[in-house]
């Protein structure tokens, strides 16, 4: 009985010692598809910022050097989804990591130029309607003061005018 | 008397004042305010070699393994970046099985598919390579095997038709949905999804 009890400890000890092996690759593969999951999620994720900042204002110009990049991102992600089927995960994983590199920048560029398109437009919509009270104003003025006004521009073509004494 | 006159005055003043700023300000909203329109996405193919078999009868003829460079144009004019999705897949003449305006088709078979952002305004190009890699005959029917942009190839099984005539291709466009987070057929309108698709027919040779 005392000598069955190393020999079972050490069969557990083998069975645990083999069994890290064998999870081993399957902790890789988890970490490389999850590369591939991450990379379609952060393109979908960067397109969405795409969306808002023109929701917010941005302009086409200004989102059309993002779009490209982003396409570029899709190509990485999907050459990375082709060399993941082909088995070969080093270069998956690079493509992947690419990708979501791209994706990433993209997303942060389209947040900053979402908020600047909107402060843009507010201060536009607010300029404009200060503008619209201000001509509002003026005009309101300038018909109450019609009479006023002819009146002064009379005097000052009065004033202008040049005396003719007559005789010559 | 004065008194009177100014607080006439006043009154005037504040009516004039308040109805044109109603005025000027309506102006403004309508001049700020985006101009309605009509959201849609275009399909289009061609090739620098032109192209027929836009309708059946008039058949290109496709000999095997020659590879064939084509366009794929999509314009997308709906006011938004959109994530579009063509599908490829092979048919015949069979017209219950043709994509409509609401449905695509699900039986005749994919050859693949090719993905793409398009900014709002845009008229994306992308390029579409295409070839019959090989046919073979059962039961009198002609299947073809077919790749695209270098992809392995796909049989056109079960489609198959008589001495390898009439069989097209047929390019579907999906767009991706935001909360559902996967891709729909067409894009969406003002009511319902609009399905668009187009095809080319042609004759293996």
């Amino acid at each position: 009985m005392r000598t069955l009890r190393p020999r079972f400890l050490a069969i557990i000890v083998c069975l645990l010692v083999s069994s890290t092996f064998l999870t081993t690759p399957l902790h890789l593969a988890k970490a490389q598809s999850s590369e591939l999951v991450t990379a379609r999620q952060d393109l979908v994720q960067a397109f969405q910022s795409i969306q808002t900042a023109e929701q917010q204002g941005a302009s086409n110009s200004d989102l059309l050097p993002l779009t490209a990049q982003l396409n570029i991102a899709l190509q990485y992600e999907e050459t990375a989804d082709v060399y993941s089927r082909q088995g070969n995960d080093t270069l998956s994983v690079q493509y992947a990591v690419q990708s979501i590199s791209i994706s990433s920048q993209v997303s942060l560029k389209a947040q900053n130029l979402g908020s600047s398109a909107q402060a843009t437009s507010l201060y536009r919509t607010t300029l404009s309607y200060i503008l619209a009270v201000i001509v509002a104003l003026l005009t309101a003025l300038t018909i109450l003061e019609l009479g006023r006004i002819r009146i002064i521009l009379r005097r000052r073509r009065v004033l202008k005018a040049k005396i003719d004494y007559g005789g010559r | 008397m004065e008194a009177d006159s100014t607080q006439h005055r006043f009154s005037l003043f504040l009516v004039l004042f308040i109805s044109l700023t109603a005025i000027f300000s309506s102006v403004t909203f309508y001049a700020m305010s985006a101009k309605p329109s009509q959201p849609f996405i275009g399909l289009g193919v061609s090739s620098p070699k032109g192209l027929q078999g836009y309708i059946s009868g008039s058949n290109l003829s496709v000999p095997v393994g020659q590879t064939l460079n084509w366009t794929l144009a999509v314009t997308n004019r709906m006011n938004k970046a959109e994530f579009v999705m063509i599908i490829v897949r092979v048919g015949t003449n069979s017209s219950t099985l043709t994509p409509n305006a609401t449905a695509p088709s699900t039986t005749f078979p994919e050859i693949g598919r090719t993905d793409q952002f398009v900014n709002d305004g845009e008229t994306s190009r992308i390029n579409f390579t295409w070839v019959i890699q090989s046919s073979y005959q059962t039961a009198g029917l002609t299947y073809l095997n077919i790749s695209m942009n270098g992809q392995s190839e796909v049989s056109s099984a079960p489609v198959g038709t008589v001495s390898g005539r009439n069989f097209r291709l047929i390019f579907e466009l999906w767009t991706f949905d935001t909360p559902s987070g996967s891709f729909q057929y067409g894009y969406p309108g003002l009511n319902s999804q609009v399905g668009v698709w187009l095809q080319v027919w042609f004759n293996a040779s």
